[in-house]
């Protein structure tokens, strides 16, 4: 079966339901996101940089474009690819922060591709726990800022893809800054 | 002090009708309308 068709098929599944599925499919896009970041590294020039957002995208479209039949869900797929994206990099980080304490292991390809420089690493860790105080507050409000921050979808695309005014969305994110930023202490995302 | 689900919603609709008042404004409006000091604590 098409890639494309089996992440379609699961996401239909997983809004049905269906755990297994839903775990498949973020499974698949997890993965792809990882492999493209490691292709990203083999083949980017010196100066490049990679940025989730872009990674996000890229996956998108592979998942897309492939065969005659879209990919139906976007929203699902964004909500899956931002949480994996958030995984992705706090999981990275996570390494790092160990590897700077510890005195340095071998960063893997992956950790290369995603070069974050070291303050970006207690950012990254430090938003991720921002958000999750949040997610238990109001895990609609997470979830923006997941899809703003980690797969980069801008106001326009995110009313759309709820189905809510722009106008809503940039006050819940407003809200959702101002919550993050206690969060954080002064500093904001 | 973490609001209650109440308090938040309550939170969250004067965030929205505070983000509509005028700038200069909304100190003095988010002051007047927040008589109950609770849901800001």
């Amino acid at each position: 079966m098409p890639e494309n068709e089996a992440l379609t098929r699961l996401l239909n599944a997983a809004q049905s339901g269906d755990a297994d599925a839903a775990r498949s499919a973020y499974d698949m896009v997890y993965m792809e996101l990882k492999r493209r970041a490691r292709n990203s590294l083999r083949s980017a020039r010196p100066d490049d940089t990679l940025t989730p957002t872009a990674l996000v995208h890229e996956v998108y479209v592979r998942f897309s474009e492939r065969d005659a039949q879209p990919l139906r869900d976007r929203t699902h797929f964004y909500a899956l690819a931002a949480r994996a994206m958030r995984q992705i990099l706090v999981d990275h980080a996570r390494r790092r922060h160990a590897d700077k304490r510890g005195g340095g292991a071998h960063a893997t390809s992956l950790d290369e591709a995603l070069s974050l420089r070291s303050n970006d690493i207690e950012r990254t860790l430090e938003l991720d726990r921002a958000l999750r105080a949040l997610e238990l507050r109001d895990l609609d409000l997470a979830r923006l800022v997941e899809w703003h921050f980690f797969a980069g979808l801008n106001f326009h695309e995110i009313a759309r893809e709820t189905g809510r005014h722009e106008r809503t969305v940039r006050r819940d994110w407003e809200l959702a800054r101002a919550f993050l930023q206690r969060e954080l202490g002064s500093a904001g995302p | 002090m973490t609001p209650s689900p109440t308090d938040w919603s309550l939170v969250k609709a004067l965030f929205a009708e505070a983000l509509d008042q005028p700038e200069r404004e909304r100190a003095a409006w988010l002051e007047a309308s927040c008589h109950d000091a609770a849901v800001l604590a």
